[in-house]
């Protein structure tokens, strides 16, 4: 809706009725029923009349498909777009150093949800989740490589694709938002209300094997319970770096005498993990090519870095940590992937909160716009 | 180190006896003081970075320490 806004199609739907008197231009006209159905906002049944009913998201008719075109610049890398739709989305090339092949693949960063998306009109996949981050490889044969190189991407918001993913928990429910009965039974699969691309989408070049996630965590050796954690004390880094590898190859990475991943930070000497002799696991992934997922863990050297306090107690220290793959067989090093750490990262290592104290003084945020819809 | 902390008073029928639910950051006890953030809008992607740039600035501004994200900060 906030892209039909902008597209000067539908006027704010924030404002006065406008969110129900121009329903029809999202849902679709055709199957738009105005009551009876099951999924509607029981308080809005109770206050509005018939004819500002909300329909039921199941008989969304109408699907939605953004567009665009690029090229893929084989001289200097660039990826271009001609035309986008998208608001605020950019597209880069965050490509490799080099390769000897070139290998592309689309990463979706966030769309929400129940998209499918086609490279030149061919599927390559949907999108099912809103929380995930999508990665398309695309093979030579979809990419045109005629004298244009202009290549199609589309992405089709068709109400019949059935989506069973996590999605913002805004969606209704509450007493100032329509409701979508995500979780209703009469709703054969999850349909959202709002949906859109939120996140940008690129394409990167890439090697047999990249670098796709790097999960850092500095963990405390001791009892944090128990004790004063002070700096110097005794910390390790534990890096998990997930490697994609391009046309199912895992077992050759595993083997290789050569595939090392590189690690890099200011509180450490670099340090090279060769694969075959690291720990390892596999996981299989939304885009059904298994990940390789590397573990390393590294003492810390006293004093090294410094701990994270909250705002007002101390300094948010946060450090970067570098990540690279590459075999020196086949002249592979892949581009670094930047990641930040804290000596105490406070949403992903041992959040222990299990209940509010009296001590939290809480406020509410609420959205200006949210209010508009009561 | 964020931990929950649970003192182990000398339990009774009506509970442990004791004040005992902090936060300990690093070992010690803080005085949290923070705010709900619930959904800027129904429809993601309508606060720019700006927005959330200030929405996190003011809660600085205001000697705040926790924000409670009712949902991914997006």
């Amino acid at each position: 809706m906030t892209d039909l806004q902008d597209a000067g199609i539908i006027m704010d739907p924030y404002y006065n009725n406008n969110f129900l008197d121009q329903r029809h231009v999202w849902m679709g006209e055709d199957r738009v029923k105005a009551n009876g159905t099951s999924c509607y906002s029981s308080q809005r049944r109770r206050r509005l009349k018939d004819e500002y009913m909300i329909p039921n998201l199941e008989v969304r008719s109408r699907t939605w498909i953004y567009e665009t075109h690029f090229r893929l610049d084989n001289q200097n890398q660039v990826l271009q777009s001609v035309s986008s739709k998208r608001r605020g989305a950019e597209w880069t090339n965050e490509g490799a150093h080099f390769q000897r092949q070139r290998n592309y693949a689309l990463v979706v960063e966030g769309i929400k949800m129940g998209a499918s998306v086609s490279i030149n009109g061919i599927p390559s996949g949907n999108v099912t989740d809103q929380f995930l981050r999508y990665i398309f490889p695309l093979s030579q044969s979809m990419l045109r490589s005629n004298l244009t190189n202009l290549n199609s991407l589309s992405i089709a918001f068709d109400p019949e694709i059935d989506t069973h993913g996590r999605f913002m928990a805004c969606s209704g429910g509450w007493d100032w938002a329509p409701y979508s009965m995500a979780a209703e039974k009469s709703c054969s699969s999850r349909r959202v209300l709002s949906f859109g691309i939120f996140k940008p989408i690129y394409v990167v070049e890439m090697n047999d094997v990249a670098v796709v996630n790097v999960v850092p965590k500095i963990r405390y050796k001791g009892d944090p319970t128990i004790e004063y954690l002070k700096d110097g004390k005794d910390f390790e880094l534990v890096v998990e770096v997930h490697l994609l590898c391009q046309g199912g190859n895992i077992d050759a990475v595993e083997n290789s005498e050569t595939a090392e991943v590189l690690i890099r930070a200011s509180f450490m000497p670099d340090v090279v993990i060769r694969v075959k002799h690291a720990h390892r696991r596999r996981e299989v992934t939304n885009s059904s090519t298994p990940i390789l997922i590397v573990s390393l863990t590294k003492q810390i050297s006293q004093d090294a870095i410094s701990l994270w306090w909250p705002h007002g107690i101390g300094n948010q220290t946060l450090y970067t940590i570098r990540v690279a793959y590459q075999d020196k067989s086949s002249a592979t090093l892949t581009s670094w992937v930047r990641q930040k750490v804290g000596k105490q990262l406070p949403c992903q290592i041992m959040f222990f909160i299990r209940f509010l104290s009296g001590f939290v003084l809480k406020n509410s945020f609420c959205g200006q716009g949210s209010d508009q819809l009561h | 180190m964020i931990t929950h902390n649970e003192d182990q008073g000398v339990p009774d029928e009506e509970g442990t006896g004791v004040h005992g639910f902090y936060f300990k950051i690093n070992g010690f006890a803080i005085y949290a003081r923070g705010a709900n953030v619930v959904p800027t809008s129904q429809l993601e992607g309508r606060l720019t970075d700006e927005g959330h740039r200030i929405l996190i600035d003011s809660a600085v501004a205001a000697n705040m320490n926790m924000l409670r994200g009712e949902f991914k900060l997006l």
